[in-house]
């Protein structure tokens, strides 16, 4: 092959090249028209996720100044006394914010020493073996249906503790809701907490078992302060989980939103008083509505706040090793 | 000079390291004991609900149950009136694997052709086995849609069916009575090509499915919500359920994945990117009954969805997305960038590279992911409630437009209920419940396994 036919070989070549074979680098190459409009369609995908949280903060935000258009923001934030269905109508978000936190600290108070234990035990001292098979099931536990716990609360726990404090203690009290719910978070912290305490490095613990230490030093001097950001961002995530969760609460808790009264009596949660409005054919336009959505707006600034510290605490607190 | 002996300073530390090492075995032994006591509780626990729910689940083997509860909708092949499907079906599922035992112990080396082949002849039995399963059920409902508008001899045979079905119903047919069956087919042939020796596992599920179905009482699974306890069914919380599975799935897939493609393979790394990742992060974190808002507020009033099964689907299609996305960038990154250089380097598109060299190594996570996600859709029931499923629904639905409930609803209506006749069957609500979470839980741990490459 020579003369005109090599010369015609060679800008087809060069044709090919030009036309077809550039390679596209990634964030600056040359797309065909349909990969411009797959590209196209995957940011709108992408931007879907932020549009969701543009439109739970919209949606929120709309009823919730619809309500406070009709309620001074006094009675909501000023007062403890709330009766959304009475003909009397107060709106103090303290008893439910009472309510809420009760159940979330009874459930850390529960879920702490539970999930550190587990976390520390599969972390430091079980065969790697035993880690395998525990942790899945862990997570596996983490997917039961928030429902599920309801049921062990109000017919199995609540019996129990009737035993304990005596018949008087009402089927729905704060404690077994409570404890169920701390329950439902120690996966939270066992499984975070863990991660967080393997990804200390070896030639820490080495050099303190070179020093003579035995293991639960090394575990709980060594280990624990050097994973501490990463344990004390699971604790957070997982009492943001407890404020938020649902229906296990609401089966357990009782529908009794009142301030100041006592783990072994009925209170009820911000999410227990949305299901209840939500479960009565409450019209759009009454105020029971719109207080529905200002106890969301609550809620959510409450959870998203302690996200945000978890993840600042995470990183601010974190000791790089290398 | 004094006979000091060398280790006269140390000696008095001696129970001071007894005692150190004492505490940490005793630290020790408190560990495990938290543990083994939050397990044993969580045992007790289910136990607790085992024992109260699956009186309503099983037949004792006498006739009389059904009687007291009522006429039986369907007519399911129970012990009593037991065919010849009973004994085919472990038959013809296990004499495939056993034979196939028998030919490797005696050759060495059978063509793979064969292997597939017999691989294909297991399956095949258990998806005729979930067809009719899914054929009786259908049929019940048609019976008693016949009964309801006057219509006598209305059989419920699988032509029928076919002929009345109509639009909606007509894709449920074909979707749960074909594809499903379609699909355990494709898995065993591609099960059986996998694995280079014959397993008992899927001949071994398959039979203990079948033997559970034989002692399974139809009438919970089979009939409707009731005033009385004795009467209540689930039957319309699992089509429920079903079918908002499968719009919520195909909802929620193509847009996670499609973020998480565009978050790993196209955007570049600059504050867009960071702000969606962030948002992403946070939107996981919210809580669920807060997304029943934004639904109630979006899909019911806005979007006029009304309180469908297509709003509660995209209402969970919207929930489940972060951990979709999450999963598949996961899935993603696992590809390694040499891979897409390798592509990049003779001259594919960034299309192609992603299309042809990252997602075929990158899908067996994806779908872990989702089924995952999916498993968490099942379960939750607050964004339902605000967005207002109802709870009693005494029909199926038959289009994505009719009202609907599901699964986990019914089990917090029982619940709440004053009398221990509906606590029973919530009981019974929740073994079924756990067992479908349970099921897709193993599914995605397998499927995990299987598909994972190392590089």
């Amino acid at each position: 092959m020579d003369g005109p036919e090599r010369d015609t070989v060679r800008s087809l070549l060069a044709e090919l090249w030009r036309e077809r074979l550039q390679p596209s680098r990634p964030g600056s190459g040359r797309e065909t028209p349909t990969g411009k409009l797959i590209h196209g369609l995957l940011f709108l995908t992408a931007l879907l996720s932020a549009f969701v949280t543009v439109g739970i903060v919209l949606v929120l935000i709309f009823e919730t100044v619809e309500f406070f258009r009709e309620v001074p923001f006094i009675d909501f934030f000023g007062s403890t006394k709330w009766s959304a269905l009475f003909a009397e109508k107060q709106f103090g978000v303290w008893a439910l914010v009472w309510g809420t936190g009760m159940i979330a600290l009874i459930g850390l108070a529960v879920a702490i020493p539970l999930g550190l234990m587990a976390a520390v035990f599969l972390s430091e001292y079980s065969p790697p073996r035993v880690r395998a098979v525990v942790k899945p099931i862990l997570e596996v536990l983490a997917g039961v249906p928030t429902v599920v716990f309801g049921y062990f609360a109000l017919l199995s726990i609540s019996p129990v503790i009737r035993d304990i404090f005596g018949q008087d203690v009402g089927i729905y009290n704060a404690l077994s809701a409570g404890i169920v719910v701390g329950l439902m978070i120690v996966p939270i912290i066992a499984s975070l907490s863990e991660d967080a305490m393997r990804a200390v490095p070896r030639s820490l613990r080495e050099g303190a078992y070179a020093l003579g230490s035995t293991r639960m030093e090394v575990s709980l001097r060594v280990v624990l302060p050097a994973a501490f950001s990463g344990v004390v961002a699971s604790i957070i995530l997982a009492f943001s989980r407890a404020v938020g969760e649902t229906m296990a609460v609401t089966i357990a808790g009782g529908g009794n939103p009142q301030f100041g009264v006592g783990p072994l009596e009925a209170v009820q949660t911000m999410t227990a008083m949305i299901v209840q409005l939500s479960l009565g054919d409450t019209p759009t336009t009454s105020i029971e509505f719109k207080v529905l959505f200002a106890v969301a707006m609550t809620l959510f600034v409450l959870t998203l706040g302690m996200n945000f510290i978890a993840q600042w605490v995470s990183h601010r607190f974190r000791e790089e090793y290398e | 000079m004094s006979a000091a002996s060398p280790t006269a300073g140390i000696t008095p530390y001696a129970p001071r390291i007894r005692a150190r090492r004492g505490l940490s075995v005793g630290f020790m032994v408190i560990a495990l004991l938290a543990i083994t006591a939050s397990m044993l509780m969580l045992g007790a626990l289910i136990v607790e609900i085992l024992v109260d729910g699956a009186a309503r689940l099983f037949t004792d083997g006498s006739a009389t149950a059904q009687e007291v509860r009522g006429a039986t909708l369907i007519d399911l092949p129970t012990p009593e009136n037991m065919n010849w499907l009973a004994w085919a079906m472990p038959v013809s599922i296990l004499l495939p694997f056993l034979g196939l035992r028998v030919v490797r112990s005696l050759i060495a080396d059978i063509p793979a052709l064969a292997e597939r082949a017999i691989g294909f002849a297991t399956t095949l039995p258990v998806a005729v086995f979930v067809h009719i399963l899914y054929v009786r059920f259908e049929s019940a409902y048609y019976i008693e849609y016949a009964k309801a508008i006057g219509v006598d001899g209305a059989s419920g045979n699988i032509f029928q069916l076919f002929a009345e079905a109509s639009g909606f119903q007509f894709v449920r047919l074909i979707v749960a009575g074909l594809i499903l069956p379609l699909g355990i087919i494709a898995a065993g042939w591609f099960w059986s090509n996998r694995l280079r020796r014959p397993s008992l596992l899927l001949p071994a599920i398959a039979t203990a499915a079948w033997v559970v179905y034989l002692f399974l009482d139809p009438f919970f699974l089979s009939s409707y919500p009731s005033r009385l306890p004795a009467q209540a069914g689930l039957f319309s919380a699992i089509t429920g359920t079903l079918y908002m599975m499968v719009i919520t799935a195909a909802v929620a897939f193509p847009l996670g994945v499609g973020a998480a493609i565009y978050l790993e393979e196209y955007a570049r790394r600059n504050w867009f990117s960071r702000m969606i990742q962030v948002n992403i992060s946070n939107l996981a974190g919210v809580p669920s009954i807060i997304y029943g808002l934004l639904g109630l507020q979006v899909f019911v009033r806005v979007l006029e969805f009304e309180r469908s099964v297509l709003a509660g689907a995209c209402t969970m299609a919207l929930l489940v997305m972060p951990i979709i996305i999450v999963s598949a960038q996961e899935a993603l990154r696992t590809v390694p960038p040499s891979m897409r250089e390798a592509a990049y380097a003779v001259g594919a598109t960034r299309w192609q590279v992603v299309r042809f060299h990252v997602l075929p190594y990158a899908f067996g996570g994806m779908l872990t992911g989702n089924i995952l996600a999916m498993s968490r859709a099942i379960g939750e029931t607050a964004p339902l409630i605000a967005i207002g499923a109802l709870t009693f629904i005494a029909f199926l639905a038959d289009s994505p437009t009719d009202d609907f409930t599901v699964m986990p609803i019914q089990v917090f209506n029982w619940v709440t209920r004053p009398q221990s006749g509906f606590h029973e069957i919530a009981a019974s609500g929740i073994i079924v419940l756990m067992l479908v979470l349970l099921v897709m839980n193993a599914a995605a741990i397998i499927m995990r396994q299987r598909t994972r490459t190392d590089w």
